[in-house]
């Protein structure tokens, strides 16, 4: 079993994306768990799965990295026992920090084969994202196994690649793919990743 | 103490849910009614002296379909995905969501809030789950 974490800022992309995973590693007839996290007290986008026809448990009103942290481990371990599934796909919200989201599925005792981040970054905000919030993002992206720079159908050329050199600055071994998971677009190369570790 | 990164962010955040009837609402209006009731939010975000850094979303579910709309940039606007049904609707449950940085609970509450006023104007509205304060 692997546990796929999907990290990145409020509004990067990452239901989008893990919308998309789901349903291609669906297919491939592998058994997917979604845990979907959202800060207020009202979800959204486990309503937003659910319609796209996927089955999620939704933890509301906190952080799963700080606040509901329990409850995570809680639900990882009833979802591993109940559900078996070859991955379980977090998403966390967009104020979360993935180290300690990985720290939490670690100590939470499930047995998983390997735990793999995904950090998305958008790149049609990331200069404006950056110089307001950027040693936050910096934390975010560092310790992350992939850096999914998304919404590249926006951007142009030059604003991907200041967009990678600021990514390398902070973390220059993690790999890093261009994605559009609004358009399908390089989605297929994070699929492979995850297929391969599975 | 445990390290809040909501906090650390120094973001603030406000969700709803309501249910909503109507004598009948085409989804074309509908769809521009949530639409503009999300664009509002963030133009009070940036009412306030803020800039747009975090996420405005709104779902619709209706019989037989469903409203996304999502925001994360006013220049971009709202992007919409609409899988509402035709004819007229006349039930439903939206919820909404904001997250943005340099702003309170309780401020984006304000702006949320006031976001929906237009909607009460058409639609007969109940609100079920509020953000609270921890």
């Amino acid at each position: 079993m692997i546990v796929c974490q999907l990290a990145g800022f409020l509004g990067s992309g990452k239901t989008t994306l893990l919308i998309r995973l789901g349903t291609s590693l669906g297919r491939t007839g592998r058994r997917v768990a979604i845990i979907v996290n959202e800060v207020g007290e009202v979800g959204v986008d486990g309503a937003v799965i659910e319609s796209n026809g996927l089955k999620s448990v939704e933890l509301t009103e906190g952080c799963i990295c700080c606040s509901l942290s329990g409850s995570l481990q809680n639900t990882l371990r009833q979802v591993s026992r109940e559900f078996e599934p070859d991955m379980i796909l977090i998403e966390p919200t967009g104020l979360a920090l993935p180290s300690k989201v990985k720290q939490i599925v670690r100590t939470s005792m499930i047995g998983e084969e390997r735990t793999f981040t995904i950090c998305l970054i958008d790149a049609f905000r990331a200069s404006k994202l950056f110089a307001e919030a950027g040693a936050f993002l910096s934390r975010q992206v560092d310790g992350a196994d992939v850096v999914a720079i998304n919404k590249v159908d926006l951007t142009s050329l030059d604003v991907r690649e200041q967009v990678e050199n600021i990514v390398k600055n902070i973390s220059p071994s993690t790999p890093i793919v261009f994605i559009s998971a609004r358009e399908g677009q390089g989605v297929d190369e994070l699929v492979s990743m995850l297929g391969d570790a599975l | 103490m445990k390290e809040n990164t909501k906090d650390e962010a120094h973001a603030g955040s406000f969700g709803l849910r309501l249910l909503f009837t109507s004598p009948g609402i085409e989804r074309g209006e509908l769809a521009q009614l949530v639409t503009e009731a999300v664009r509002s939010v963030g133009e009070g975000i940036v009412g306030q002296g803020r800039t747009l850094i975090g996420h405005v979303k709104a779902f619709t579910s209706v019989p037989g379909g469903s409203l996304r709309i999502n925001m994360v940039d006013l220049d971009l606007g709202p992007e919409k995905e609409d899988r509402l049904p035709e004819g007229a609707i006349v039930e439903g449950e939206m919820r909404f969501m904001a997250a943005a940085v340099g702003l309170t609970d309780e401020e984006l509450e304000r702006i949320v809030k006031g976001s929906l006023e237009p909607l009460g104007l058409r639609l007969e509205m109940g609100i079920l789950g509020l953000q609270h304060e921890h």
